[in-house]
């Protein structure tokens, strides 16, 4: 077992802010939260490196090398590099499916035109649908 | 060069090319699907070109073009004895030089004929929605190897390179929708979003020549290069010669033909090449007789 180092332990700890940014674009009453203090745990800062993270975990499930299973993918990365690796892991995975599933609705959601949010709004079952679907077909093969 | 890294790195790309490509595919079901829900065809011909210049993109680029771009950067990688390091503390920079590499080809694609010619097709669209990210153009690597060339003699990773420059730009991916607003004013300035994208793709005078950026407006800023989406200026998507007809290889040519007709007409080798070299709107021109399928908006070629 490769175990990771000591500074590589935050690794973790830094995946919560992107966790944050993604759950708070997710949520219909982002536009409330505007305070200091979420702005600097929330803030869409935080969003940037899911630019790498999200297309990578979701190529990563595809090859079948992450389970879209949170716990299932901290399993397989803890075995080989580690526990802190392992949670980074399951954590960019939620994220991902996040991202998969609901947040990009929202976003569009959010940022449309106020005259045409009703047309728009069908946007969340559709994005639950592929998001799903998505996941389900991917978990029927690799299971 | 380590085979093993490289092995490594190309998998990579790999991966986040079909985890991109996913997401991708959703934002253009959902392009489907909300021009169904809004009254309007799912698929025009325009969206049919889109579709038909999408090979042109991941297999010639993705497949054949960037194997041989890699190549010639390392080609030119081993006769500099300068090098960068890639390691944790080295990334950021190769972050930020990957942004300057893609402002720099960018730019080259707008600003110089030549290559004018191959990136009008990605702009010859009239609509901006995502359908034009699969609107490829099949001479882009050409350019990406003359404008990066330096970066590689100046000791930067090929491989590391070619990665950042050309998978991080890959978020405006996402960007090519009218149907986000202006996103928060810092958002604006430092990032591409889809508001200030569109100034790239309009072809108004003001909007002309403007935000190359990848990810990041900061090159833009840094040139002056930088322009806002004006509330008085609404954009008009496409290009000032505007190609209209339902011909993909009238569309794919569009550009090339007046360059090789200008250039033909081009007094003497000096006025030819500054006809290639020269910037689009502001070279020699030859009389070229009148096209229904082509829209002329001013400054012809741009």
């Amino acid at each position: 077992m490769t175990e990771l180092s000591g500074s590589a332990a935050l690794i973790p700890l830094l995946m919560l802010f992107p966790l944050a940014a993604t759950i708070r674009q997710s949520w219909p009453g982002a536009e409330r939260c505007g305070g200091r203090i979420s702005n600097a745990v929330s803030g869409a800062g935080w969003l940037v490196p899911l630019i790498f993270v999200v297309p990578m975990c979701i190529g990563l499930m595809i090859a079948g090398r992450l389970s879209p299973l949170p716990q299932r993918s901290y399993a397989t990365i803890a075995s080989s590099h580690g526990p802190a690796a392992g949670l980074a892991v399951a954590i960019a995975v939620v994220i991902a499916e996040l991202w998969l599933v609901l947040a990009p609705a929202m976003v569009v959601l959010r940022f449309s035109d106020p005259a045409q949010r009703t047309a728009m709004r069908a946007l969340i079952p559709l994005n639950l649908f592929l998001g799903l679907g998505f996941l389900a077909i991917l978990l029927l093969i690799w299971r | 060069m380590d085979e093993a890294f490289v092995k490594n790195v190309a998998e990579a790309i790999a991966l986040f090319g079909f985890g991109g490509g996913i997401l991708l595919l959703f934002c253009l079901i959902a392009e489907a699907f909300l021009r169904h829900r809004e009254g309007l065809k799912p698929f025009s011909r325009e969206t049919g070109h889109n579709y038909l210049f999408f090979p042109l993109g991941p297999l010639l680029e993705g497949v054949i073009a960037n194997t041989l771009l890699i190549a010639g950067l390392t080609a030119l990688w081993h006769l500099t004895p300068l090098r960068v390091a890639v390691n944790w503390w080295t990334l950021p920079l190769y972050f930020l030089v990957g942004e300057l590499a893609f402002y720099i080809f960018h730019r080259a694609g707008h600003e110089l004929r030549i290559f004018w010619a191959d990136h009008s097709i990605h702009h010859s669209a009239e609509t901006y929605d995502f359908t034009v990210n699969l609107r490829h153009t099949p001479f882009s690597t050409v350019y990406r190897l003359l404008t990066w060339s330096p970066l590689a003699l100046l000791g930067f990773h090929p491989v590391v390179l070619v990665l950042m420059a050309i998978n991080i730009p890959a978020f405006q991916t996402f960007c090519h929708t009218q149907r986000i607003g202006r996103l928060a004013p810092w958002f604006e300035w430092l990032f591409v979003t889809p508001s200030n994208h569109a100034v790239h793709h309009a072809c108004n005078p003001i909007y002309l020549d403007k935000n190359y950026g990848g990810l990041l407006m900061i090159w833009d800023h840094a040139f002056g290069t930088y322009q806002r989406l004006e509330d008085s200026e609404p954009p008009v998507f496409g290009i000032t010669r505007q190609p209209r007809s339902s011909n993909p290889i009238r569309v794919l040519t569009h550009e090339f033909r007046y360059l090789a007709g200008d250039v033909r007409a081009a007094p003497g080798l000096t006025a030819k090449l500054k006809v290639l070299l020269g910037k689009p709107g502001k070279t020699f021109q030859a009389d070229h007789a009148p096209d229904p399928m082509v829209i002329e908006r001013g400054l012809a070629g741009h």
